[in-house]
């Protein structure tokens, strides 16, 4: 009993110690401006209570917690069949035997594991805005990996910009929090991407199957649709998160101006009168709505978000409402 | 409401550059976007207009042409008086001493004249203006509406060295005023410190008079009334200076006063205590010519820093006696006055030639034979020269002596006993010193540029015809005495800065005067008198006259915190006249002119510019 006590204080200690490392890892304390922060604490334990909701045709094969389509041995009940030659017979059910006289083997289902693909754009069009819209995908990157974590689900991790893809190792399990967050950390926006090519680079890759979330303000002049098409076919459940800055939206802009490319260093003189708001409010939207259809077309979710809706508001709201997440 | 200077309204010929300009402008701001991509599609699908073509930013453009209008505006200075109307203006510039003060940059005259030359610009074609300079000589320069008239005479006005005359302007100004009617209005340029009695005096005279004053400072350190008394003491001459340090500050002041004798320079410190005048004596070494007071004044009128004195030396005078006889007492009294060079001739040998290098002739009995030129004293001529004689009057008795006569200056008649004089009438050019019973017995005054004294009998008991007892009375050297001095006057040794004068000439001829710096001027002459032009405080030469010598003048100005001066003034003004309800009479009837405020609109409107300007780039 005294052993029990002793081994009982030990674990809570260590569980104190554990936690304390989690909430400076994550920044339980800390200003929501440090660039540095990409998870609240709270949030964190609330993001825990989620999962990603996808179809059992995208699980991985690996044991896990997703229901899958194949049947497996496990206590989940899924259906009876007429016993044929061959059979095990350790899975007939003996209790419709006995009301029916037929022999039906019982069959359960599978639990799976399913891989979440978090790829983030950063190119240097992402590095704008207030807030960051590069720093906004990172904390929400950062929340979906953390309740795919929690959920054992596998995290690949894929960022690309200046041409260059780079993915880092797979994460699983609750531990590899802290790592996803240093890998989201160390991510820096680069110049120019060419969304199609780097779609084609990572789909390339074997077993890429599962859900993905592609996170982007898709300022592309084309390439976007062979993206998604790309990751449609190699069997991805895609969500396109199209992050925008409410200045890209409604831009407060005024006089002769000389609009200057972040991205390609391009110069755009240009007169803003209210008629040219109008008409670029109209193109705005419009140009969303392409984007919308063409995730439609690859029967990828598209949700759109402007950086003032907070990381938390898009996941525990928004992306449950539209059914990304349960 | 009427333009002023519609020449102004030509800035408005700009309101089309600065519309253009912002047409025309290509300066574009740089904006950072996250991507051009949308708005490069949007352009593509609107054609961009030329950015020269539409002003973008419209409330700046608005407001800079505003300003522009305003500006314009107020150049065109727009007045509200109605163009109709007629207005008469009389200006008055104070132009004496204190107006030379620099208190105002360049100096107050100079300033007022600017002040003036804005209020000729201002008239109507219907208004006029007469000019008048209140300095220590009033006159009007210029009346009428012709501006270029007008900007003559303020251009000769001269600063002047006198006194104010402010006290005695009033009826001067009072009577312009009324003659100006219904549309008269009356302003005076003057210093400050104008006593409050003066300017009653003003205001009544002149009703509705506006006083604009010049200046802000009142104080004042000067030398006032620098004199030179001399005196024999034991056989000696000995000369003095005197003046008074004058301080019309409400402090006490410690000076530096330099008193130059000649070429010696003598320096002390002297306290100048508050509102206040500080006699000083200087004892002058034997000899001395010219005396000068320096006080560093360090006061913003410098004008009367200084003051020069002229020490009076005995005047050396020649006569030329023609008489028959030259034993008489005439003679003998003649050459008993001192100073006075006698030379003698007889009518016979007389000639003009004699007159050349003498001050004045006498003619002892000797009719019409002998008629000099320059001054004379004529005793007992007889004939029809100098004055014309009607006959012979009988024991005259005097019946009237000429109140304040220089001839008569202690000269007692009551012992006088005359047999018989010559009758004669008074001539016009001619005054009677000493009136007989049947007419005048002693007469004087100048006729053809020359002085002449005539006595129409003769001094001596013994005498053929017109005896008199008068060679033995104590009066007849002292009549003679005063008759060489009124027929040969001393030069004048100082006079009054700033005003005109005139100086008299020992003998007829060209007359000039040296300035300091060894310039000369001929002065403008009529026989024995030369006009003296005002002039600036110093030390002058005066010479004229057929061999006459040079004589230093001193002028210096007039303190205008001198008490004696304020007393003087005061004195001479005219009575008060009663109270007249014009005192509560608006002061000004200036027209309202809208470019000060047309002016502080634009400034406003630039500031709100500005502001724009700032707030939205």
């Amino acid at each position: 009993m005294m052993q029990l006590s002793s081994a009982a204080r030990r674990l809570s200690a260590l569980s104190q110690r554990v936690r304390g490392d989690a909430r400076r890892l994550i920044g339980d304390q800390a200003p929501v401006d440090d660039p540095n922060v990409l998870l609240d604490g709270a949030f964190l334990r609330r993001v825990e209570t989620l999962h990603f909701n996808a179809p059992r045709a995208y699980t991985s094969g690996l044991a896990g917690e997703h229901a899958s389509r194949r049947k497996a041995h496990s206590v989940e009940f899924a259906d009876h069949r007429n016993y044929a030659p061959g059979d095990d017979f350790r899975l007939i059910d003996w209790n419709v035997y006995a009301r029916l006289g037929e022999l039906c083997l019982k069959l359960t289902e599978a639990r799976e594991n399913l891989a979440i693909h978090l790829l983030i754009d950063c190119s240097a069009s992402m590095d704008w805005g207030r807030p960051n819209k590069l720093l906004y995908a990172k904390r929400v990157a950062a929340a979906l990996g953390a309740l795919a974590l929690a959920s054992y689900d596998t995290v690949y991790l894929g960022a690309f910009s200046d041409d260059v893809l780079t993915v880092f190792p797979p994460l699983r399990g609750r531990g590899a929090v802290g790592l996803m967050l240093d890998h989201l950390r160390s991510l820096q926006a680069g110049a120019t991407t060419d969304l199609a090519r780097a779609a084609a680079s990572y789909c390339g890759r074997p077993g890429r199957n599962g859900v993905a979330v592609l996170l982007s303000d898709y300022l592309v002049a084309d390439g976007y649709v062979e993206a998604l098409g790309y990751l449609a076919r190699s069997g991805l459940q895609t969500t396109a998160l199209h992050i925008v800055d409410t200045q890209e939206e409604r831009p407060p802009l005024d006089g002769l101006l000389e609009l200057y490319d972040r991205e390609t260093g391009e110069l755009v003189k240009v007169s803003i009168t209210p008629d040219l708001l109008r008409r670029y409010d109209t193109l705005f939207h419009s140009w969303s709505d392409e984007i919308e259809l063409a995730c439609r077309a690859q029967r990828a979710h598209y949700v759109r978000v402007t950086t003032m809706v907070a990381p938390q508001t898009l996941v525990l709201n928004t992306l449950r409402r539209d059914g990304i997440l349960r | 409401m009427s333009l002023l200077a519609p020449l102004g309204l030509a800035g408005l010929l700009l309101l089309p550059i600065i519309v253009a300009i912002h047409m025309w402008r290509v300066r574009h701001r740089r904006y950072e976007l996250s991507s051009t991509l949308l708005w490069s599609r949007v352009l593509s699908e609107t054609p961009l207009r030329r950015p020269r073509q539409i002003p973008t930013r419209i409330i700046l453009l608005a407001l800079q042409l505003a300003v522009l209008g305003c500006g314009a505006l107020a150049l065109a200075r727009p007045s509200l008086a109605d163009a109709g109307r007629h207005r008469h203006l009389v200006v008055a510039l104070d132009t004496s001493l204190a107006m030379s003060a620099i208190d105002v940059h360049p100096s107050r005259l100079a300033h007022a004249k600017s002040s003036v030359r804005a209020l000729i610009d201002q008239l109507n074609r219907n208004d006029t203006m007469t000019l008048v300079d209140a300095g220590p000589s009033p006159r009007v320069l210029a009346d009428g509406a012709d501006h270029a008239t007008l900007q003559r005479a303020l251009a000769g006005l001269s600063q002047s060295y006198g006194p104010s005359s402010l006290a005695a302007d009033g009826p001067l100004l009072g009577g312009l005023l009324t003659a100006a009617g219904r549309g008269g209005a009356a302003y005076l340029f003057a210093p400050p410190g104008i006593p409050s009695s003066t300017l009653s005096v003003l205001r009544r005279a002149a009703p509705g008079l506006a006083v604009r004053v010049v200046g802000a400072s009142t104080d004042d350190r000067g030398v006032a009334g620098l004199t030179v008394a001399c005196a024999t003491v034991a056989g000696r001459p000995a000369c003095e200076a005197f003046a008074r340090l004058i301080n019309t500050s409400s402090y006490a002041v410690t000076a530096r006063v330099t008193a130059s004798v000649d070429s010696g320079v003598l320096a002390q410190t002297v306290t100048l205590p508050a509102d206040a005048d500080v006699p000083i004596r200087l004892s002058l070494p034997t000899g001395s010519r010219i005396v000068s007071l320096h006080v560093e004044g360090h006061d913003p009128l410098p004008g009367d820093d200084e003051a020069w004195a002229v020490v009076p030396l005995p005047v050396h005078r020649t006569a030329l006696l023609v008489t028959l006889d030259a034993t008489t007492a005439l003679a003998q009294a003649l050459r008993a006055i001192p100073n006075l060079t006698v030379n003698m001739t007889t009518p016979d040998a007389y000639s003009d030639d004699m007159t050349r290098r003498v001050d004045l002739t006498i003619l002892d009995n000797t009719g019409l034979s002998v008629q000099p030129p320059g001054n004379v004293l004529a005793i007992n001529p007889g004939g029809g020269w100098p004055v014309g004689v009607t006959g012979t009057q009988q024991a005259p008795g005097i019946t009237a002596l000429r109140p304040d006569d220089a001839l008569l200056r202690g000269v007692d008649l009551s012992s006088l006993v005359i047999q018989s004089s010559m009758r004669a009438t008074l001539p016009a050019w001619a005054t009677s010193d000493v009136h007989g019973d049947g007419g005048p017995l002693l007469l004087s005054g100048a006729s053809d540029g020359r002085r002449l004294v005539v006595l129409l009998f003769d001094p001596r008991a013994a005498a053929s015809s017109n005896a008199s007892n008068l060679d033995t009375l104590l009066a007849f050297p002292t009549l003679l005495r005063n008759a060489v001095q009124a027929l040969a006057p001393p030069p004048i040794p100082a006079g009054t800065a700033g005003a005109v004068g005139a100086a008299q000439l020992v003998r007829q001829g060209a007359a000039w005067l040296q300035t300091a710096d060894g310039q000369k001027v001929g002065l403008a002459s009529s026989g024995d008198l030369a006009a003296l032009p005002a002039l600036r405080p110093g030390i002058y030469s005066v010479a004229g006259g057929a061999g006459g010598t040079a004589a230093s003048l001193a002028v210096n100005a007039v303190t205008p915190g001198d008490p004696a001066v304020q007393h003087d003034m005061l004195s001479a003004a005219p009575a008060p006249a009663p109270p007249a309800p014009a005192l509560t009479a608006p002061m000004l009837a200036m027209p309202w002119e809208t470019w000060a405020a047309l002016a502080l609109l634009g400034l406003l409107l630039l500031s709100g510019e500005w502001w724009y300007y700032v707030r939205h780039t």
